[in-house]
């Protein structure tokens, strides 16, 4: 469908003057069953098929919708849609400070606090699209999941004698509105102070409308000289130049005045330390609606229903959605999904995820397509995700020029690092327990950290400076991943997972060489194939460099998990 | 723009075949080392002086009238003038006196953004753009000539954006990460307490072999494929550049990673260290820093004060061990931040964003000793001749993508190449 719509916008735009011009366009070639089974697998859950599940290919070419059915059900996919909404609101940046484990969370780890924190907007839009529920949900829900650090956190309800994941809510009379309730998403764009919300705004506008508010040209002439809020506001509201942007932001930020200033972790931290039995502020340096002691000590409260019409004192225009008013951030969430933008725009990330293309560049009529596909289907993201993966255009192999979406894709670090573990049970962590008091880290996944980590390196992005992926080879992503490899290699042959690192007779050795070409790559397991051949070579060269069939095996398998077609599934 | 890259990557290829430890045809060009100064710095605090206080509340805010030090006041070195302080900038003082001639001012750089991303990317690569960015300054200059080094751009900072030149540029990480995969030596993963450490880590030998074996699996796959010039056969050619890149760095990343201390974020001192060796030993052709500090100060302008005494500091011993390194002459240092902050100061005395900016232009290629572009009163860009950089009030205003024009004319990459159409900013040009 999706190349149908392509060839067709591609025609519409041709012009009709002239004759046929013949162009000698290259064939587009496709992939065969298995290998979009294996782009589609990594695509939608992070890890290469089973062999189970390659089998099932192998018997019937047409089983991979019934599988894609299934994944689409999979814990694994719910984690591909944590990593698609934190590429989307930047919460996993890890190179930020975090919340001190101090008070309440004192003996937690950073990397515990970070990852209750920056998980907690992750986790709802997780399970709306898991449960297929309306992706609008994603705007009005009046649930989340919290663990027992984020229930510490912000004093949310919590069963101690529960499980690790508990469905919760915000207690503190913020209206619901899905993620506009989170307080991870304001924690992390905390746009506020001086700033009135103007950055929270333009990111709702961008992220959820695709409507980058701040991108409009500016051209201020005889600017005003303006120092006092009352002054800015009239200028906001006056000059022209000021207008193209303001015009549209101010009245979406005005829906967002509950949410109180978030207060740097330096002053967190003195407080927290002092056991905050005496809090007292220097007011004049705070934003307006800080100075309790919640906004330094936990249980904090990020949102007041008191602070929700301060944007009438300050002379701000009353909240609205481009010129539809609304009173709460429940009706900004209700007036979003109302705009025919939410669709196309929501369509248009879930596309450009899944095929690795710029959000911007996706061509408006698909996305406006795509989107109306997601409205008849009841906003369902799984049907969403469904009609992407088994297109034309995702199981390319060789693209004809027509369509710049379809081709190789390349292994983000997520989801290599599921791969890894899926295949080895290797999970690539290191401690930082040593010496680092209370501001001591833990566990650290180093394929998901950018603190200690390579996801910034191997692609991926850290949420902050590096806030869009790369979707290609580059030399550090290949360090990184030949350095995770080696030691997934290492784990899996000290371990016995995979395979026999004893192994050394011939036969066996090409057998054992096959099997892992055929679990890691889902190739053949022919033992005489020539690619065995080649990895045969490396075997023997290890062996007799270091005397020992061991290392000899981890030089094959770190060979296989650095594949091309492991790179570039 | 595609068949600019591949001529860019393809050329670079060829180099690295002939051998990394020869520069080969890119002896000669121009290095680049691009200094960010993130958040936003305030130029009338030296570049743009607006006296008076008439229009710009200016650093004399600032100062302590019971310091007879403290003292805002213009200085002229040459034909360029700037504000300074001896007693809260000292360095920006020390700095002029020793390089003025050997640097350019530019004035009135017309951004029209005021989000950080969106102004970062407009100074930063000369096109608008916030999503997946196209290749910035220091990438297309260092892909352009980066024939016979191992990597064409190095980011010490993660402000940069490789775009699609990212098979030759590397970055460092957040706390300097890069260095524990150059250095076998430096332990990624301690085993669990009382476990040996790491058996088995590639040597040389098997790290040359899995590259080889890597290079022929991706010919393979181009074969069965049928790749040409879609995006498969692109990200074939990228896997090939970078594995090769990757190898060569390894070769030669000795000639910086004994700098690089993993687990800590580099400071401008120990990037501009880094810099240094990464140019001097011909391991890249450009590099990418930034300045470590957040000059974002809504609430606390003064704090510029204190963030160009660190600027200055630092920027005068790299452009000495520059001069000292005769490297001086052949590397262009460009300082720039996305914007400027506000005329007046807002009701918590800091200043908020401003969609104009200043740069500096210094070293090889440059006409030091003079000031460029001028601005209004409200510190907004005004018109100029953008071959004198003299007002001009049928001119044309300098934006970003005039400058950035300008400043790939001057490391002789054609600016026509990315930014197609765009008049490049030519004064100040030696």
């Amino acid at each position: 469908m999706l190349s149908r719509m392509l060839v067709g916008l591609l025609i519409a735009g041709s012009g009709c003057g002239g004759g046929p011009v013949p162009v000698l366009a290259p064939e587009r070639v496709f992939l065969s069953e298995i290998e979009h089974l294996v782009r589609a697998s990594v695509a939608v859950r992070g890890t290469r098929p089973s062999l189970d599940e390659l089998s099932q290919v192998e018997a019937d070419p047409d089983a991979l919708p019934a599988l894609v059915d299934v994944w689409l059900q999979s814990p694994e996919f719910g984690e591909t849609i944590r990593d698609l909404h934190a590429e989307m609101l930047l919460v996993r940046a890890d190179t930020l400070p975090q919340f001190p484990a101090l008070g309440a969370l004192a003996g937690l780890s950073l990397a515990e606090v970070h990852a209750s924190v920056s998980e907690e907007p992750l986790r709802l839009a997780e399970d709306i699209v898991l449960s297929d529920r309306p992706y609008t949900e994603i705007l009005t829900a009046d649930w989340m999941w919290a663990d027992r650090t984020l229930a510490k956190i912000y004093g949310l309800p919590f069963d101690p004698d529960g499980p690790v994941l508990q469905l919760s809510w915000w207690t503190d009379g913020r209206p619901a509105a899905g993620l506009l309730s989170s307080s991870e998403l304001f924690h992390r764009h905390a746009s506020n102070g001086n700033n009135f919300h103007r950055g929270r705004a333009n990111l709702i506008a961008s992220t959820f409308l695709c409507d980058d508010i701040s991108q409009r040209p500016i051209e201020i002439v005889d600017p005003p000289v303006v120092t006092e809020v009352d002054e800015v506001t009239e200028a906001i509201a006056t000059n022209p130049a000021c207008g193209g942007c303001h015009q549209a932001l101010e009245p979406i930020a005005s829906f967002l005045w509950g949410y109180k200033p978030v207060l740097p972790n330096k002053v967190m931290n003195s407080f927290l330390l002092g056991d905050c039995e005496e809090v007292e502020f220097n007011l004049e340096l705070l934003p307006a609606g800080a100075g309790f002691a919640e906004d330094v000590c936990y249980p904090l409260r990020l949102y007041s229903p008191a602070e929700e019409r301060v944007w009438e004192e300050l002379g701000l225009p009353h909240p609205a959605l481009y010129g539809s008013p609304g009173e709460r951030v429940s009706d900004l969430g209700a007036l979003i999904i109302d705009d025919p933008r939410f669709a196309a725009c929501s369509a248009r990330r879930f596309y450009a995820y899944l095929t690795q293309v710029d959000p911007e560049g996706v061509d408006p009529g698909l996305a406006s397509a795509l989107g109306q596909d997601l409205v008849d289907s009841g906003y369902s993201v799984r049907s969403l995700v469904r009609q992407v993966v088994l297109s034309d255009t995702f199981r390319t192999a060789r693209g004809d020029g027509s369509d710049p979406d379809a081709g190789l894709l390349t292994v983000r670090p997520e989801q290599y690092a599921r791969t890894i573990e899926a295949l080895t049970r290797f999970r690539w962590i290191v401690e930082d327990t040593v010496g680092c008091g209370t501001k001591c880290w833990g566990a650290v996944d180093l394929a998901r950290s950018d603190v200690f980590g390579f996801r910034a390196l191997s692609g991926g992005s850290d949420g902050i400076r590096r806030t869009s992926p790369t979707h290609t080879a580059t030399p550090t992503k290949l360090l990184a991943m030949t350095r995770f490899a080696a030691e997934a290699a290492d784990f899996a042959v000290l371990d016995g997972v995979l395979l026999d690192g004893t192994i050394t007779d011939r036969t066996a050795v090409r057998v054992q060489i096959g099997a892992l070409r055929r679990r890691v790559l889902q190739a053949s397991d022919d033992p005489d194939a020539p690619q065995v051949d080649a990895l045969l070579a490396l075997f023997d060269d290890a062996v007799a460099r270091r005397g020992d069939p061991a290392a000899g095996w981890k030089l094959v398998l770190t060979a296989l998990l650095t594949d091309p077609e492991m790179i570039h599934p | 723009m595609s068949w600019t890259r591949r001529a860019v990557l393809g050329s670079s290829l060829a180099g690295l075949l002939a051998g990394v430890s020869a520069r080969g045809a890119s002896v000669g060009k121009r290095r680049l080392i691009l200094v960010y100064a993130d958040g936003g710095w305030d130029t009338s605090y030296v570049f743009d002086p607006k006296p008076g206080g008439a229009t710009v509340e200016g650093p004399e805010v600032d100062q302590d009238i019971d310091n007879p030090d403290d003292v805002e006041a213009l200085r002229s070195f040459g034909n360029l003038t700037v504000q300074v302080n001896p007693a809260r900038r000292p360095a920006a003082t020390q700095y002029f006196e020793r390089w003025a001639r050997r640097t350019a001012v530019v004035n009135g750089l017309f951004v029209g953004a005021i989000g950080h991303p969106q102004a970062r990317a407009r100074v930063l690569t000369g096109v608008v753009g916030t999503g997946q960015l196209g290749p910035d300054l220091a990438h297309i200059a260092g892909a352009a000539h980066a024939e016979g080094l191992p990597i064409g751009c190095v980011d010490l900072s993660g402000f940069s954006s490789s775009g699609s030149l990212a098979p030759t540029a590397i970055q460092l990480g957040a706390r300097g990460q890069l260095g524990a995969l150059l250095d076998d030596g430096v332990q990624i993963r301690p085993r669990p307490d009382g476990s040996p450490p790491m058996l088995w880590l590639p040597d040389d030998d098997d790290l040359a072999a899995l590259s080889a074996h890597r290079l022929a699996r991706t010919e393979a796959l181009r074969v069965r494929r049928g790749t040409g010039h879609d995006r498969s056969g692109q990200r074939l050619d990228d896997l090939v550049v970078a594995t090769e890149r990757s190898d060569a760095l390894r070769a030669r990343g000795e000639a910086f990673t004994e700098l690089v201390v993993p687990g800590i974020e580099p400071s401008m001192s120990n990037q501009v260290d880094m810099a240094l060796a990464l140019l001097a030993g011909d391991v890249c052709q450009s590099v990418f820093m930034d300045t470590g500090l957040n000059w974002d100060t809504h609430v606390d302008t003064a704090s510029q004060h204190t963030y160009f005494e660190t600027l200055f500091k630092e920027l005068d011993r790299m452009v000495g061990d520059l001069q000292s390194l005769s490297m001086l002459d052949d590397t262009l240092v460009v300082v720039i931040s996305e914007m400027t902050r506000t005329p007046t100061r807002n009701s918590k005395g800091g200043k908020d964003h401003w969609p104009h900016t200043s740069a500096m232009l210094i070293g090889g290629g440059t006409a030091g000793g003079q000031v460029l572009g001028h601005t209004d009163a409200w510190l907004q860009a005004l018109p100029v001749d953008l071959d004198s950089g003299l007002p001009d009030a049928g001119g044309d205003k300098l934006t970003y993508a005039s400058f950035a024009a300008g400043v790939l004319e001057r490391l002789d990459v054609d600016p026509g190449d990315w930014l197609a159409g765009v008049r490049p900013w030519r004064a100040g040009c030696s």
